[in-house]
């Protein structure tokens, strides 16, 4: 007989004990899920273990440990492409110009000073000099022109010529002088000299970049270990010594995906900073008196519920999509999914940012939903298939809440969740869905902000939604300077695309929090959610 | 292979009787285990919960009590409720359908396919034997979770394909277990005695070593449901089973571990109904076995 | 002896040939594809385009295959697109977490299981036999991740006792490295003892209700020590008989024991890759995996081949 034939044999010769036996195993498993039940109370404030370290005040400590959501992908910042990335690009480089904190008027980097042309078309630059390169080698204008170059061939595999579509030409000039002529006038563009994929490349190390990334940032790479850590050390050399002497000697970033090993790392003191909290655990976070919750003040981040204009039932039935944009409640969604985090006014800008103006936006009315759906001439027996993203915890729950929103109305709305890989190549660039959750990531200044989301077969525009008259009012918006202007240009797509045209619902902005020991000061999120390390003073 | 004497007297016995008394005899061979006896009355417990789940749930699993949001048990809520809203009682409830259409569609689908190729290859021996019984090794080689992961990513989650992956990866123990049997009866004299009457290879597998073979079918099946049952939540918890919002005691499980610190009674109860049931499971599957083959009586 | 080596060692090869193939041809059936999983929302469909080419996603299947297999008889078991690290590096790096965790269940597995097992054989009637019995029955019928969810629920969230998560090699940092392994060993070795502690357990009344040992204790002659040495022979050679089952759950629940826990072992390196679609990953994993997995079985096969020869002949 086989060797399975006898376990088979052997397994069923075990008797069968008695009932006394269940009873005291019922007692014991009942006790074990009730001593778990009731052992568990919400965090009581101020029992986290103290952390081991104690840095004496004033000086910067030797090592900022962060720990993030995910390892880094690549090194080189022509090609990276998640915001894992980032701190990679944003340490080891420099960039003509920072981001400060608000991500719209940027600050002096390795360009000491510019001009800007009167018709707007000309940009020059003046590079600061004596900026090295951690390989000793002084930074100059032909690096700028190289690094440009670099990006153009790259091409569409990296973000850099995303961001450059108004550019000319370029040159330098002279050792420490480099221009850029632009094709017509924008206002958008400048800020874009700020990007991750902007950071200036060392030719002469450029081949190792993906091992060794050689810039002329305030850290030198050291290590990256995949799935365990990457370490940055400070550059003794970096031009801006007074900002450096207020940063650790090292700084480490660990990957660290699951969220509550991530939390108890940092309450356990072995990471510093943990990156992107869920909302869930905000409580978790604020009643610990070691910690504290890092926010923004702007968001450029924003969920919405998307239509396809590409067939039915959404495509042509404007009426249609104003009875779901009724229906929809969106406080639930705020409250129940994201613990309150955001807002939820229907304006794709957010409230504190200088370009949003109030819009009549509609209040949850689920008879007027009724009417609206009523006139549409919708047959309220299809199905509507609603696609959504496993992966996101948010996903599902608020296709759920939706779907239930809907039914109040009649409607017959089927959720179908695929795991992210799926949902990115078919529902998002095959273009699959009738309707769907987006969850987008832009720029801050309002152009950035939206117009790939609303114009015509761009890349955030999955929904084909096309309106010549939003065109161009987008096209006149990027030319104006006047805030002022600006704003009632915004206001005007708004009113078209979201209110009338209703290309889709804007949910709630996205809050972006990170969680903080109280020794980090200072540390701040820029709109994007990412840690701004140009305006930061570490006090110890 | 040995019997006890007093077994086999009373099996022949019964064999004599007709197929009333038989079952009723048997049922109360069962029931004389009395875990075996909890056991029955949990499964019947759980048919009827699965049955009259909208009778008995307070509140449609899906609807949502968004201002009610993960509240712990209560006397309204009797086992709180969800993130967002959903009664955890009334899920649980409706959970019971897909558990058990889960286990049981499963180990139907394995005992059919493994029975089959356990009988082809029992009865036709040689390379049919080989190639088909390899294959089966090479299944049973495999980590059974690791397959149903495999499986799932390959057909996508859903009830259905979950019932596939289990059903697959509990293919090749029937088949094992029909071939022993097939084995071992074909060296007996009912063979040929079939075959004399001109019974033919059809007949005689499914008539002559499968009626000879249900019992250890039987006992593996009622095992095989609560290991079903196991691998299924194992898979939901992972994310791969039964989709949303159909309720399933896996994925909830998996959705209320970010909670486990704020709403610990969204993982407490699922994994509960989980233990419950695969234990009734368990206790019949046993009780079975103990009736079935007298052989293996012990203390 | 050495043609039945040789018998099995073909076959394994033969079996992992087709293991190949399969997971191959699957991993490409799987919806979604390695680019969408890398690049998200926000590319260009030229960054797609460019990318599945630079990848080689866009030639056909068997060519790929053949590709990979010269890759695997080279030793190279595939490289993750992600980070370009080799699988083997890969798997070296987390294999460690995966042993340790293993072995300290089979310890606890066996501590258990073992001594219950045996006296629940030797004396059913005892108190102990009863508690062995429920105990072997209610860890059957446990959800193993819930078990490792009440454990976190207790150990590490209300009372504080233990870190949630997080891994170091007890070499590196024994207190540390052993908080760490704590719960996650206990979950999967309770999961283990159960089916063992049952599987013992028959054994020995198997033996105890042999006919020789009745015979002896009929005459009087059965001391401790006889019941003990034969115990103890007959339970060994339990264990090594359904060893090789046991791998097989015991590779199973260690990756949903890794995904509770996020202990950074060969089965969430696996869960991750299968989700970001790295084949390489996968298909490395997957080979490495069933390449152990099928030595293992050899050698407990081996070894009672060597122990009883009418096992050779078959």
């Amino acid at each position: 007989m086989t060797k399975s034939t006898n376990l088979f044999n052997s397994l069923s010769n075990t008797a069968i004990s008695r009932r006394q036996l269940l009873k005291a195993g019922a007692g014991s498993i009942g006790a074990l899920t009730w001593l778990s039940l009731a052992g568990c109370q919400p965090v009581a404030p101020g029992v986290a273990p103290s952390t081991a370290v104690d840095a004496p005040a004033a000086t910067a400590p030797s090592k900022l440990t962060i720990g993030y959501d995910g390892d880094i992908i690549k090194l080189d910042p022509g090609i990276q492409q998640t915001g894992n990335d980032w701190p990679a690009a944003a340490l080891v480089y420099n960039r003509l110009v920072e981001y400060d904190n608000t991500m719209m008027d940027p600050v002096p980097s390795l360009a000491e000073s510019w001009q800007v042309s009167d018709d707007g078309l000309t940009y020059t630059f003046q590079l600061r000099q004596g900026v090295k390169f951690h390989s000793g080698r002084e930074v100059t204008a032909e690096d700028v022109a190289y690094t440009f170059t670099r990006n153009y061939e790259i091409g569409p595999k990296g973000r850099f010529v995303g961001y450059m579509l108004v550019v000319d030409t370029f040159k330098a000039t002279g050792t420490h002088e480099f221009v850029i002529h632009l094709k017509q006038q924008d206002v958008t563009f400048f800020p874009n000299l700020a990007v991750m994929s902007a950071s200036i490349v060392d030719k002469e190390t450029i081949a190792d970049v993906e091992t060794h990334p050689i810039g002329s940032g305030p850290y030198e790479f050291v290590e990256w270990v995949p799935g365990e850590r990457v370490v940055y050390r400070k550059f003794k050399d970096y031009w801006n010594q007074e900002q450096l002497a207020q940063w650790p000697d090292e700084i480490v970033t660990i990957p660290i995906p699951e969220i509550q090993t991530r939390i108890a790392n940092l309450q356990s003191g072995q990471v510093d900073i943990a990156t992107n909290i869920p909302p869930e655990f905000f409580d978790q976070i604020t009643s610990d008196t070691n910690l504290q919750l890092l926010g923004q003040e702007i968001t450029a981040s924003y969920l919405c519920l998307i239509f396809s204009n590409e067939r039915p039932p959404f495509q042509d039935n404007k009426l249609l999509r104003q009875a779901i944009s009724h229906a929809i409640d969106k406080e639930a969604i705020l409250q129940n999914v994201f613990f309150g985090s955001g807002e939820t006014q229907c304006n794709l800008i957010p409230s504190t940012h200088w370009a949003y103006s109030e819009l009549n936006c509609p209040a949850r009315d689920l008879d007027e939903a009724r009417r609206l759906l009523a006139e549409s001439g919708f047959d309220t027996a299809t199905q509507i298939t609603f696609r959504t993203f496993t992966g996101q915890e948010f996903g599902v729950p608020v296709a759920e809440i939706i779907q239930a929103n809907l039914a109040e109305i009649g409607l017959d709305v089927e959720i179908e969740p695929l795991e992210w890989a799926f949902y990115v190549e078919d529902a998002w660039v095959k273009r699959n869905f009738e309707m769907t959750l987006a969850w987008y990531t832009r720029e801050i200044d309002p152009d950035g902000l939206f117009s790939s989301v609303l114009r015509k077969e761009q890349g955030n525009n999955p929904m084909r939604y096309f309106n010549q008259d939003v065109e161009d009012l987008f096209d006149q918006a990027k030319t104006i300077e006047d805030r002022d202007e600006r704003r009632k240009l915004y206001e005007e797509i708004m009113n078209i695309a979201i209110l009338d045209d209703t290309a889709l619902v804007k949910l709630k902005t996205m809050e972006i929090k990170w969680a903080a020991n109280k020794k980090v000061e200072g540390f701040a999120l820029l709109p994007k959610g990412y840690p701004n390390f140009f305006d930061w003073q570490w006090v110890g | 292979m040995s019997t006890s004497l007093s077994a086999d007297l009373r099996r022949e016995n019964l064999q004599s009787e007709g197929w009333t008394t038989r079952s009723f005899s048997f049922i109360k061979d069962v029931l004389r285990n009395r875990l075996a006896a909890i056991g029955v009355l949990i499964v019947g417990g759980l048919l009827l919960v699965a049955l009259f789940a909208p009778w008995l749930s307070p509140f449609d699993p899906n609807m949502q009590f968004a201002s009610d949001a993960r509240q712990p048990p209560s006397s309204q809520y009797f086992f709180g409720t969800d993130t967002i809203g959903r009664d955890n009682f009334s899920r649980i409830l409706y959970g019971t359908r897909v558990s058990l259409m889960v286990g049981l569609a499963s180990m139907a689908f394995a005992a059919t396919l493994g029975v089959t190729t356990g009988l082809v290859a029992g009865y036709y021996g040689g390379w049919i034997d080989t190639v088909l019984m390899r294959t089966m090794d090479a299944l049973l080689a495999f980590p059974a979770v690791l397959l149903a992961i495999f499986i799932i990513a390959v057909l996508g989650p859903s009830l259905l394909n979950a019932i596939l992956a289990v059903g697959i990866v509990y293919t090749p123990t029937f088949a094992r277990l029909i071939r022993a049997s097939a084995l071992s009866i074909r060296e007996k004299e009912y063979l040929e005695s079939a075959r004399s009457i001109g019974l033919s290879d059809g007949q005689i597998m499914r008539r002559v070593i499968l009626l000879n073979s249900l019992s250890p079918i039987v006992v593996q099946f009622s095992l095989g449901v609560g290991y079903a049952i196991l691998i299924e939540a194992g898979l939901s918890f992972l994310g791969l089973g039964v989709q949303p919002p159909t309720p399933a005691w896996g994925s909830m499980l998996g959705y209320g571990r970010n909670y486990m610190s704020i709403a610990p009674w969204l993982t407490a109860f699922p994994g509960m109904a989980i233990f419950v049931t695969v234990l009734g499971f368990n206790f019949v599957g046993d009780g079975l076995r103990e009736a079935l083959d007298p052989r293996m009586r012990r203390i | 002896m050495q043609q039945y080596i040789l018998r099995r060692l073909i076959q394994m090869v033969f079996v992992l040939f087709l293991f190949s193939m399969v997971v191959f041809t699957v991993l490409r059936l799987v919806p979604g594809d390695p680019v969408a999983a890398q690049l998200g929302l926000e590319a260009s469909p030229e960054a797609y385009d460019q990318l599945r080419q630079e990848m080689g996603l866009d030639r056909p299947i068997y060519v790929q295959y053949m590709v990979w297999l010269g890759e695997v008889a080279q030793g190279d078991f595939g490289t993750s697109w992600r980070s370009r690290q080799t699988a083997i590096s890969l798997i070296q790096r987390r294999f460690p977490a995966t042993i340790w965790l293993t072995a300290a269940a089979i310890g606890i597995g066996l501590a258990i299981s073992v001594p219950l097992g045996i006296i629940s054989g030797v004396r059913p009637r005892s108190l102990l036999a009863h508690f062995a019995t429920f105990f072997s029955l209610v860890g059957i019928a446990l959800p193993s991740f819930w078990l490792g969810l009440m454990l976190l629920l207790t150990l590490a969230v209300s009372l504080r006792w233990l870190p949630p998560s997080g891994y170091i090699s007890p070499f590196v940092d024994p207190v540390m490295g052993l908080k760490f392994l704590a719960m996650p060993a206990v979950t999967l070795g309770i999961g283990l003892a159960a089916p063992l502690t049952r599987f013992i357990r028959s054994g020995m009344l198997d033996v105890m209700n042999a006919d020789y040992i009745r015979t002896a204790r009929a005459k009087g002659l059965v001391g401790r020590l006889i019941v003990l040495r034969h115990a103890l022979k007959n339970a060994m050679l339990s264990v090594v008989t359904i060893f090789g089952v046991l791998l097989g759950s015991l590779l199973g629940g260690s990756i949903i024991t890794e995904s509770v826990f996020n202990w950074p072992g060969i089965g969430t390196l696996l869960l991750q890759a299968i989700q970001q679609r790295d084949y390489g990953i996968v298909q490395g994993v997957v080979l490495f995996i069933s390449l152990i997995f099928m030595t293992v079985n050899l050698l407990v096969d081996l070894t009672y081949a060597y122990l009883d020869p009418r096992i050779r002949f078959q």
